[in-house]
C-alpha cells in the first residue's frame, strides 16, 4: 500500500479555519446544518416477483455539507445504486432523496438535467471526458451547456489546484489517466455544485496517480468547502474521507469517522464472515 | 476483496451472440445473429438496397409492360390484315432531324389491281397522317413532341382491316363527319353529335362527331389520339387526293398470308407497277413492333441511367454500413479469430451477412418495384395491366445481391485483417489518420482531373471533360477523409457560434471520424453532383438561348404549334399574318426529309428574309436571293460535297422524285444554335419538290415595320390566326419562356428521378448517425450526466448530421459545377454560348440538403435522447 490518508490535507485543514474557506458551506454549517444530500426511506427494487432484487432497503442517510464521505460495501450491497439515486441518475421505487432542499423524486427529466448541470458534479471511474473537447473545454462543459460564463477567479483557482495549467488545450487522448481524472474533478468543481459524486474515481489508476486524485479531492473539501460523496471498494481510497458509510444487502450497516485504511479493511473483513 | 462494485443489478442485457464456433455453420450463425441483434441497422441497410433494386425492377417492368402493350397494339391493329402493299421508296432522315422515315404514297388505282389478285377476299386503302383535336377550351389535345402521337386518317370500312370498333354512334359516311377514339372523347368530354374542331397541317375546321371508337379493348391505341374521316376527306386533310399510304389485304379463307402476298406481288408485277413492297400481315406487325421499340428504347435507357445512379449511391451506402458494422464488431471478430476462426471464416461471415441483406433487400426492392412500375405505367398512360416477367425479377434480384456483396468485399477483407490480439485491447474507434499515400494519390488525381477538364474546355472536347470530371470525382473520393475535418469545422463554425457548446460538439463529432464522414458524404456527393450538373446545364442552355434570341434575332414574333413541326401549321397561317397592318416580313420555315446527293437529310424551305432575321447568318459566297432553281447550303456541306456556287446538286423527295438545283450561295452560322439546317430552298421550289399536300410550317417568324408597337400588333396577329388553335403567337420573351418551359419540364423530370438517389443517400446519413450514436453511447451518457438536456443532445446530433450532409453537398456541387462548366465550354461551338450558375437553385440545394440532413437524424436523435443515462454510462 502506498500513502495512507491525506496527511498533508489534514495538517492543512488544522491550520485553516473552515470559516476562511470559500463557498457557502461555512455559513450554512454555522447556522442550520442542512445536509448537502439525504435519502429518506429510500428503497430500490429491480425486477418483480420471484426475480425481484432489493438493491436499497429503506435507507435513510444524511450526507453532511462540506464533508468528504466514502460509501463502501461488497458487490451488490447497493452502494452504487444509492449514489445513482442520490445523484438523480436513477429513480427510487419508494422513498425520497434530496439535494439540498430539492426533492429529486418530484422532478421531471428536464428539471433533473438542470439539477445535474447546476447542483451536482460527477467523477466516473473511466470515460469521464468528452474526447473531442480540450481539457479546459471539458472543465467548463456544464457551464457551457447552461450557457453561462465561468466565474474566472474560481476557475483559475480550480485549474491551479489541478496543476494542469499547461495542459489545458490538450485533448483527453493526450493526457495520462491521472491527468484525465484531475480534469474530471476540476469539471465537477468548476460549476461550484452543491455536491460531487465520485464513482470509483481511482479504480482505473495506478496507486500514485490514484493518490494524487484523492489528495486533490481532499483539498477540494478542506480548502474549497466542497461536498464529495465517493463510492469505492479500496480501503486506502476510503481512508481519505472524513467518514465512511458501509452498506450491505441494501442497508447501511455501519459508519466510521476519520477512517484509516486498516480500520476500513478490518470492518470490510467482517462482511466476509 | 470485492471486484466490480459499480455495476448496479441492471436488467439483464440481451444475450450476446454465440462466439467461437469453429465450423463455418457457426460463423454463419454469428453473422446472422449479429444481424438480428441490430434490427435498426438492418432496416436501413435493407432499405438502401431495396430502393435501388426497386428503381431497377420498376424500369424493367415498365419496359416489359410498354413492349407488351405496343406488341398487343400492333397485333390488334393488324389482326385481320393478311398482307400490306406499300411503296418501297423511303427517306430516313431520322439521324438528321428526329422522327421516323417517311415513305412515298401509292396510287389509289392500285387498289383495283390488288382486288383482282387471286386469293384476295377484300382490300382497302389506308390514309394516315397527323391531326390535332381541339378541346372545348380551344387547346389542342396531346402534344406529339412530348407524348404519344396525334393521328388522323381514314375510317377503314373493311372490318378485318380496322383495329377500331365503334363504341357509340356510327362510322363517318360523308364529308364533315369524324370519329374519334374513346380516350380523346373522355379527355375532352365531347359527345356524339358535338361539333369538334380539328386542325391538321393543312387546315382547321369543325366536324360532326358521328361516332366514338375503341381500339381493341383499349380506349385509345397507346395513348395516341385519333381522328378518322371518310377516305376522301382524310386524303384531303392528312393525305393526298388519289393516293393511299398503303393498301391492306384480306385473304380468302384457306389462303395463307404468304400465298396472298405472293399472289398480290405477281398481280402488281404483271400490270407493270414498280417501286412497291408487299408484306405479309405478320411481317408488318413485327416491323411496326420493332420500329416502335427502337423509338421508345430511349425511355428505357433514360430511366435505366437514373436507376444506375440510384444503385451507385446505394453501393456507397451499403459499403459504408458494412464498414461501420465491421469496425464496431472488430472486437467480436478478433475474439472469434482468437478462438480459432480462420480469416476465410471471418470473411465468409461478413459475406453471409451481406448475402442475407442483399437477398432481403432485393426481395423488398422487387415488391417496391411493383409500385414504382405501377406509378411509371400510369405516368406514361399505358393501357393494359403491369407485365411482370421472370427476367425482370431475376435481373433485379441479381443486381441487389451482387451490389450488396460487392459493397461488402472490402469491409469483409478488412474484417479478416483484424488481429486476434485486438480482442484483448480496446479497439480505437477513431480512425482519423489519412495515409500519406492516399493524400498524395488524391491530390494528384484531383489535379489531373482538373487539368483534363480545363484542357477539354479549351479544346472543345466533351470527352476530355467527362474523363476529367470522372478523375476529379475519384480524387475527391480519395481526398474526402482529409477534407472532412477542416470542411466540417468550416461549415460547423457558424453553428458553434450560434448554438454554443452543442454546435461545437456537433462540429467536432462530424469531423471526428473523417473516413466515415467522407464515406457517408460520398453518396450524397454523387447525387448532388448530378443534380447541380443538370441545374447548371439547364440554366446555361436557357441563358444561351436567351442570349441568342436577344443578340441575333431581329424579329418580333415567333408563331409555332409547340410540336417542333410534327403536325406543324397550315401555310395559311403565314399568309394571314402577312396581311396584318404593321407586319413587315413574315418568314415561314418548313422542313422536309430529302436525299441530297445520295445522303438522307433535311431540306429547309424559307424566304431570303431568313438571313436578315438572324444576325448570326452570314453569306459566305454567292447570294441569299434563293432564286428559283437555286439552293443555299452551308459552307461546310459545300466543302464536303465538293461543290461551289454555280455547280449543280441533286435532291430526291419521296413524293416528287429527283430534282436538280444550282448552288446559289453558301452560308455560315456564326452564332451556332441558329439551326435552319444545311440546305435551304426558296418557298416555291420547296413546295413543288415536297408536294403541296405535305407542306406545313414548322415556325413562322414575324418582323414588324420600324416604329410599330409590338403589344399593339400582337392582338391583331392573334386575331388573324384565331381559326388555327394550335398557332401560338409569341413575342420574343414569350418564346424564350416557352422554350425554357420545355427545358424546365425535362429538368423537373430528371430531378424527380434523382430524388430517389438522394433519398438513398439520406438513408446512408441516417444509418451513419444511428451507428455513431450507438458507438458513443457512453459519451452521450456522460454528457447527459453532466447536464446536457435531451433537447441539447438531440440538437447536437441533428447538427452533426446536417454538417455531414452539407459537406457531401458541397463536394457534389464542386463536381457538378465543374462538370457543367466543362461541358458548356466544350460545347460552346454548338450553341452553348453562355455559362450560368443558377445561384438561387444552388443555395436551395444546399439548404435542402442541410434540412434533409437534420431530418435524417431525427430518429437517431430521438432514440439517443430517450436512452437511460445510467445504462449509457455503463455500456461496454
Amino acid at each position: 500500500m502506498g500513502v495512507t490518508g491525506c496527511h498533508l490535507c489534514r495538517r492543512f485543514a488544522a491550520v485553516t479555519s473552515p470559516l476562511d474557506s470559500p463557498g457557502a458551506s461555512g455559513a450554512a454549517t454555522a447556522t442550520v446544518p442542512l445536509p448537502a444530500a439525504r435519502a429518506v426511506d429510500a428503497t430500490k427494487i429491480y425486477g418483480s416477483g420471484d426475480t425481484a432484487v432489493v438493491a436499497l432497503d429503506d435507507v435513510t442517510v444524511d450526507l453532511p455539507d462540506g464533508r468528504y464521505t466514502a460509501i463502501m460495501g461488497p458487490s451488490g450491497s447497493g452502494k452504487s445504486t444509492l449514489m445513482h439515486c442520490l445523484a438523480g441518475l436513477d429513480t427510487l421505487t419508494s422513498g425520497r432523496v434530496f439535494i439540498g432542499e430539492t426533492d429529486l423524486t418530484t422532478l421531471s427529466d428536464k428539471e433533473l438535467t438542470r439539477l445535474r448541470r447546476d447542483s451536482v458534479g460527477f467523477v466516473f471511474q473511466t470515460f469521464n471526458l468528452v474526447p473531442t473537447l480540450t481539457a479546459i473545454e471539458n472543465i467548463t462543459l456544464p457551464l457551457s451547456l447552461a450557457g453561462e460564463k465561468p466565474d474566472a477567479e474560481w476557475l483559475e483557482q480550480v485549474i491551479k489546484t489541478t496543476g494542469l495549467s499547461d495542459r489545458l488545450t490538450h485533448r483527453p487522448s493526450e493526457l495520462s489517466g491521472g491527468q484525465q481524472q484531475r480534469v474530471a474533478v476540476a469539471r465537477a468543481l468548476a460549476s461550484q455544485p452543491k455536491i460531487i459524486f465520485a464513482d470509483e474515481p481511482t479504480g482505473n489508476l495506478d496507486s500514485r496517480a490514484g493518490a494524487e486524485i484523492l489528495e486533490f479531492m481532499c483539498r477540494a473539501v478542506k480548502d474549497m468547502g466542497q461536498t464529495i460523496v465517493m463510492v469505492t471498494h479500496d480501503p486506502n481510497a476510503a481512508s481519505y474521507a472524513d467518514a465512511v458509510l458501509f452498506l450491505n444487502d441494501g442497508r447501511i450497516v455501519d459508519q466510521l469517522e476519520d477512517p484509516t485504511a486498516e480500520r476500513v479493511l478490518d470492518r470490510l473483513k467482517q462482511f466476509g464472515d | 476483496m470485492a471486484t466490480d462494485l459499480t455495476t448496479a443489478p441492471a436488467p439483464p442485457p440481451a444475450s450476446p451472440p454465440p462466439r467461437g464456433r469453429r465450423g463455418s455453420g457457426g460463423m454463419a450463425k454469428v453473422a446472422l445473429r449479429g444481424l438480428m441483434d441490430h434490427k435498426g441497422r438492418l432496416v436501413s441497410t435493407v432499405l438502401a438496397v431495396g430502393l435501388g433494386v426497386a428503381f431497377v425492377a420498376g424500369v424493367l417492368m415498365l419496359t416489359d409492360t410498354m413492349n407488351k402493350s405496343f406488341d398487343d397494339l400492333f397485333a390488334t391493329a393488324f389482326e385481320g390484315t393478311d398482307a400490306v402493299v406499300r411503296s418501297s421508296q423511303t427517306i430516313d432522315a431520322g439521324d438528321a432531324g428526329g422522327g421516323p422515315e417517311i415513305r412515298s404514297r401509292i396510287d389509289a388505282s392500285l387498289l383495283d389491281t390488288v382486288l383482282a389478285a387471286p386469293g384476295v377476299a377484300d382490300a382497302e386503302g389506308s390514309v394516315q397522317g397527323y391531326a390535332r383535336i381541339i378541346d372545348k377550351d380551344g387547346d389542342p389535345v396531346g402534344n406529339p413532341s412530348m407524348g404519344p402521337p396525334t393521328f388522323g386518317g381514314n375510317w377503314q370500312t373493311v372490318d378485318r382491316l380496322n383495329g377500331f370498333t365503334i363504341d357509340e354512334g356510327r362510322p363517318p359516311e360523308s364529308r364533315g363527319e369524324v370519329v374519334i377514339d374513346r380516350g380523346s372523347a373522355n379527355d375532352t368530354g365531347y359527345q356524339v353529335g358535338d361539333r369538334v374542331p380539328i386542325q391538321t397541317g393543312r387546315a382547321s375546321a369543325e366536324y360532326d362527331l358521328v361516332g366514338i371508337a375503341r381500339f381493341g379493348n383499349a380506349d385509345s391505341p397507346g395513348g395516341a389520339t385519333y381522328s378518322l374521316w371518310t377516305t376522301n376527306e382524310a386524303q384531303q386533310l392528312v393525305g393526298e387526293p388519289g393516293k393511299y399510304d398503303s393498301i391492306g389485304v384480306v385473304a380468302d379463307s384457306g389462303v395463307s398470308q404468304t400465298e396472298v402476298a405472293r399472289s398480290v406481288r405477281n398481280e402488281l408485277r404483271s400490270t407493270g407497277d414498280t417501286g412497291l413492297q408487299v408484306l405479309t400481315g405478320r411481317q408488318i406487325t413485327e416491323e411496326s413492333q420493332s420500329d416502335l421499340k427502337d423509338q421508345l428504347s430511349f425511355i428505357t435507357y433514360f430511366l435505366l441511367a437514373f436507376a444506375i445512379v440510384s444503385v451507385l449511391v446505394g453501393i456507397f451506402v451499403i459499403y459504408n454500413a458494412f464498414s461501420i458494422i465491421v469496425a464496431q464488431r472488430g472486437r467480436e471478430m478478433a475474439l472469434v479469430r482468437a478462438v480459432g476462426a480462420s480469416r476465410r471464416q471471418v470473411r465468409r461471415s461478413v459475406f453471409v451477412e451481406a448475402l442475407a441483406i442483399g437477398v432481403g433487400g432485393s426481395i423488398i426492392g422487387f415488391v417496391l418495384g411493383l409500385g414504382v412500375a405501377s406509378v411509371l405505367v400510369s405516368l406514361f398512360d399505358l393501357p393494359g395491366s403491369l407485365v411482370v416477367r421472370p427476367s425482370a425479377a431475376i435481373i433485379a434480384l441479381a443486381v441487389g445481391v451482387v451490389v450488396t456483396v460487392v459493397s461488402a468485399l472490402f469491409p469483409a477483407w478488412r474484417a479478416s485483417r483484424v488481429p486476434p490480439v485486438a480482442a484483448m485491447r480496446d479497439l480505437a474507434i477513431e480512425s482519423g489518420k489519412v495515409s500519406r499515400a492516399r493524400l498524395v494519390a488524391g491530390i494528384v488525381t484531383t489535379v489531373a482531373g482538373l487539368a483534363l477538364v480545363f484542357a477539354g474546355a479549351d479544346q472543345r472536347s466533351a470527352t476530355l471533360v467527362g474523363l476529367g470530371v470522372a478523375l476529379a470525382l475519384v480524387g475527391l473520393i480519395l481526398l474526402g477523409p482529409a477534407l472532412a475535418r477542416p470542411f466540417g469545422r468550416g461549415i460547423g463554425a457558424p453553428i458553434g457560434r450560434l448554438r454554443g457548446v452543442t454546435g461545437d460538439l456537433a462540429k467536432e463529432n462530424a469531423g471526428r471520424n473523417p473516413v466515415r464522414t467522407a464515406a457517408t458524404a460520398r453518396a450524397l456527393m454523387i447525387g448532388v453532383g448530378i443534380v447541380s450538373f443538370f441545374l447548371v446545364v439547364n440554366a446555361s442552355l436557357r441563358a444561351s438561348i436567351d442570349q441568342f434570341l436577344d443578340d441575333s434575332f431581329t424579329g418580333d414574333f415567333v408563331i409555332d404549334a409547340g410540336d417542333f413541326g410534327m403536325v406543324g401549321l397550315p401555310t395559311e397561317v403565314a399568309e394571314r399574318v402577312s396581311r396584318v397592318p404593321g407586319v413587315a416580313e413574315v418568314v415561314p420555315v418548313r422542313f422536309s426529309p430529302a436525299r441530297v446527293e445520295g445522303d438522307d437529310t433535311f431540306v429547309t424551305g424559307s424566304s431570303p428574309a431568313i438571313f436578315g432575321l438572324f444576325d448570326g447568318f452570314r453569306i459566305v459566297d454567292g447570294s441569299d436571293s434563293l432564286a428559283a432553281g437555286t439552293i443555299l447550303l452551308t459552307a461546310d456541306e459545300a466543302r464536303s460535297l465538293g461543290v461551289s456556287v454555280g455547280d449543280s446538286i441533286t435532291a430526291d423527295f419521296v413524293n416528287t422524285g429527283q430534282h436538280s438545283f444550282t448552288v446559289g450561295g453558301t452560308y455560315r452560322s456564326e452564332q451556332e444554335g441558329t439551326d435552319i439546317g444545311d440546305f435551304v430552298l426558296g418557298l416555291d421550289d420547296f413546295d413543288a419538290a415536297v408536294g403541296a399536300a405535305d407542306v406545313t410550317d414548322s415556325s413562322v417568324f414575324v418582323q414588324l415595320r420600324p416604329g410599330t408597337s409590338v403589344s399593339q400588333v400582337q392582338p391583331e396577329i392573334e386575331d388573324a390566326v384565331a381559326d388555327f388553335p394550335t398557332a401560338n403567337v409569341q413575342s420574343v420573351d414569350e418564346y424564350k419562356d416557352a422554350i425554357g418551359g420545355q427545358f424546365d419540364a425535362i429538368l423537373a423530370l430528371m430531378l424527380g428521378l434523382l430524388a430517389l438517389a438522394l433519398f438513398i443517400a439520406f438513408i446512408g446519413i441516417a444509418n451513419t448517425i444511428a451507428l455513431s450514436v450507438l458507438e458513443r453511447t457512453r459519451e452521450l451518457g456522460l454528457l447527459r450526466a453532466v447536464g446536457m438536456s435531451r433537447r441539447q443532445l438531440r440538437s447536437m446530433i441533428r447538427w452533426e448530421s446536417a454538417i455531414i450532409a452539407v459537406f457531401g453537398t458541397l463536394l457534389g456541387l464542386v463536381i457538378g459545377l465543374l462538370g457543367g462548366w466543362g461541358l458548356i465550354k466544350a460545347l460552346s461551338d454548338e450553341g452553348f454560348t453562355a455559362f450560368e450558375i443558377p445561384w438561387g437553385q444552388i443555395v436551395a440545394v444546399v439548404l435542402i440538403a442541410a434540412a434533409l440532413g437534420i431530418f435524417a437524424a431525427v430518429w437517431p436523435a430521438w432514440r439517443a435522447g430517450r436512452m437511460n443515462v445510467l445504462d449509457a454510462i455503463h455500456t461496454e
